[in-house]
C-alpha cells in the first residue's frame, strides 16, 4: 500500500515536472547553440539561426500567439489573411527573439526555475534570469499541452505580457490606420532573406 | 522651511493631478486572449492563470487623452536619447569600466533607501522596512557606502517600494497617461508618486539646484551606459514603440501594485523596476 502511494507520488511528480522540464530542455539547447564555438563564425551564422529557429518552433505556439495578439480583429480577417498573418508575425517574433539571444546572450549568468503550476491542460512556469551584473529578470512562461508537448502561448517579462503588449499596438494601428498598414509594417520589420 | 516648501509643492501637484486620477475601474483581467474565442471552429481560449494567479491585477483601461502631446514628448525623448544620452554614454563607458559603473549604480540605489523604507511602512510592511534598513546599514558600511551589495550575499533580500505603488496599494487607479520630457512614461498617479518620492531623495536637500539636477542626471547617464543598445532593440521589436512603452508601463505598475497586495510580508523577489526615464524600453 505504502509502495503504491510512493509510486503514485513519483509518477505524479514526474508529470508535474513536465512543463518545466520541456522549457528547460529548449532553453539549454538554445544556450548550447549560442555557446557552440563551431557555430560562432559569421559564415555559419545563418545555420545557427536556423537551428535556434527549429528549437523555438517546437516549443512556441506561434499560431495562438498571433491569433491572441490580433484579438477581436482576428475574426474579421479571411482565412488566407489569417494564415499570412500567422506566418508574418511568427517570423517577426523569431527574428526578434534570436536577435535578443545573440545580443544579450553573453550577459547571462544563470537561469533558475522557481516552480510551476498546472491547471488542466495549462501550465505556468516561473523562471528567474540573472545577468552577470546581478540584475534579476522574472519571467513567466504560459503553456498549453498539445499531445505530449507543452507549447508556449504567452511570455511575461517582469509581469508584462508579450501578447497583451502586441495586442495594444495592433489595436492602435488598426483603429488609426488599416490592416493593410499593419501587415506592411510587419513585413518591413522582417529582414529580407529570413525564412 | 525647504521641506515645507517641497511639501506644499507636492501637495499642489497632487491636487492638480487629482482629477486625472481615477478610482480603479477593473476591466476583466481574466478575459481570454480574444483571438481564440472569436474563432467559431474552436473551443474558446481561456488563460486560467490570468484569473487564478492575479485576481488583484485587474487593470483599468488605459486613458490617454493627451496623446498628441505625449507623442511629441516621446519623440523629444527619443531624439534626446539618440543624439545626446547615447553618444555621451558610449564615451563615458569607454573611460569608466563596467564594474565601476555597476558600483555607481548600486550606490545610487542604496541612497534611495528612505523611499523604500517609508513606502514599506506606508504599506504596513514592517518586516520589509526592517530588512531594507538592515540592507542599508550593511551595504553602507561593509559595502563601502553602497558600492557593493554584501547584504544580498547574506540573504538580506531587497524589498523595493515606491509611492506610486503605495497609492495603488490603497486602491487608487493610475489615471491618465503622461509621457514627460526627460522623465519618460508615467501616469497621473505615477507623477504624484515621483514628486512624493523626490521629497525623500537626499539630493533635494544638499547643495542646492546644481546637485538636485546634476546628480540625478549623472545617475541616469550612468544607468544609460549600462543599458546601451536596449532601447534600439526595443524599437526594433515594436511596431508602435509609443504604445508598446505605454502598455508596458501600465502593466508593470499594475504588477507592482499586485505584488504589494499579495506578497504582504514576504520578500518581493524582483519587483518590476519602473521604466527608466528617456529610453528604457526594456521589452
Amino acid at each position: 500500500m505504502l509502495l503504491a502511494l510512493v509510486a503514485a507520488g513519483v509518477s505524479l511528480g514526474a508529470c508535474a515536472d513536465e512543463p518545466t522540464a520541456q522549457v528547460r530542455a529548449t532553453t539549454d539547447k538554445i544556450l548550447a547553440l549560442l555557446a557552440d564555438p563551431t557555430l560562432k563564425s559569421a559564415a555559419r551564422n545563418s545555420e545557427r539561426r536556423q537551428l535556434i529557429r527549429k528549437e523555438l518552433d517546437q516549443r512556441i505556439d506561434w499560431a495562438t500567439i498571433a491569433r491572441s495578439s490580433l484579438g477581436h480583429h482576428w475574426a474579421k480577417r479571411t482565412q488566407a489573411e489569417q494564415t499570412e498573418f500567422v506566418g508574418l508575425f511568427s517570423r517577426f517574433l523569431e527574428e526578434t527573439f534570436i536577435d535578443k539571444f545573440e545580443t544579450h546572450g553573453g550577459e547571462l549568468d544563470k537561469v533558475e526555475y522557481l516552480g510551476e503550476k498546472i491547471i488542466d491542460e495549462y501550465a505556468s512556469v516561473k523562471v528567474q534570469i540573472s545577468t552577470k551584473d546581478q540584475i534579476v529578470h522574472p519571467v513567466e512562461y504560459r503553456l498549453q499541452k498539445s499531445g505530449q508537448d507543452w507549447r508556449i502561448y504567452d511570455v511575461l517579462l517582469e509581469g508584462v505580457s508579450l501578447v497583451k503588449n502586441y495586442r495594444d499596438q495592433f489595436d492602435e494601428i488598426l483603429a488609426k490606420w488599416s490592416y493593410e498598414k499593419l501587415v506592411a509594417d510587419l513585413r518591413a520589420k522582417i529582414p529580407p532573406g529570413s525564412t | 522651511m525647504k521641506t515645507l516648501k517641497s511639501l506644499c509643492l507636492a501637495a499642489g501637484l497632487f491636487l492638480f493631478l487629482w482629477p486625472a486620477l481615477g478610482v480603479e475601474n477593473p476591466v476583466a483581467q481574466d478575459s481570454p486572449p480574444d483571438g481564440r474565442s472569436t474563432n467559431q471552429n474552436e473551443t474558446p481560449f481561456r488563460d486560467p492563470f490570468a484569473s487564478v494567479d492575479q485576481p488583484a491585477k485587474a487593470q483599468p483601461k488605459i486613458k490617454d487623452p493627451l496623446q498628441p502631446m505625449n507623442r511629441a514628448f516621446f519623440h523629444f525623448n527619443d531624439k534626446l536619447y539618440l543624439w545626446i544620452v547615447k553618444p555621451s554614454g558610449k564615451g563615458y563607458s569607454k573611460v569608466v569600466p563596467r564594474p565601476a559603473r555597476t558600483c555607481v549604480a548600486r550606490l545610487f540605489e542604496n541612497v534611495k533607501y528612505p523611499i523604500r523604507f517609508v513606502n514599506n511602512l506606508l504599506q504596513a510592511k514592517f518586516k520589509a522596512a526592517g530588512l531594507e534598513t538592515g540592507r542599508f546599514v550593511v551595504n553602507s558600511t561593509v559595502g563601502v557606502g553602497g558600492l557593493f551589495d554584501p547584504a544580498k550575499r547574506w540573504k538580506i533580500e531587497a524589498h523595493p517600494a515606491h509611492f506610486d505603488q503605495t497609492l495603488g496599494f490603497y486602491g487608487l487607479g493610475p489615471g491618465i497617461y503622461f509621457d514627460w520630457p526627460m522623465f519618460g512614461p508615467s501616469s497621473a498617479r505615477g507623477t504624484a508618486g515621483l514628486a512624493a518620492d523626490g521629497m525623500l531623495s537626499p539630493w533635494s536637500y544638499i547643495g542646492g539646484l546644481g546637485v538636485a539636477i546634476g546628480v540625478p542626471a549623472y545617475r541616469e547617464e550612468n544607468n544609460a551606459s549600462l543599458h546601451l543598445g536596449e532601447y534600439e532593440s526595443f524599437k526594433k521589436a515594436t511596431l508602435d514603440p509609443y504604445v508598446a512603452m505605454r502598455s508596458a508601463y501600465y502593466e508593470s505598475r499594475a504588477e507592482a501594485v499586485h505584488q504589494s497586495k499579495v506578497k504582504k510580508q514576504r520578500p518581493t523577489e524582483a519587483l518590476p523596476q519602473p521604466l527608466p526615464p528617456l529610453a528604457r524600453g526594456d521589452d
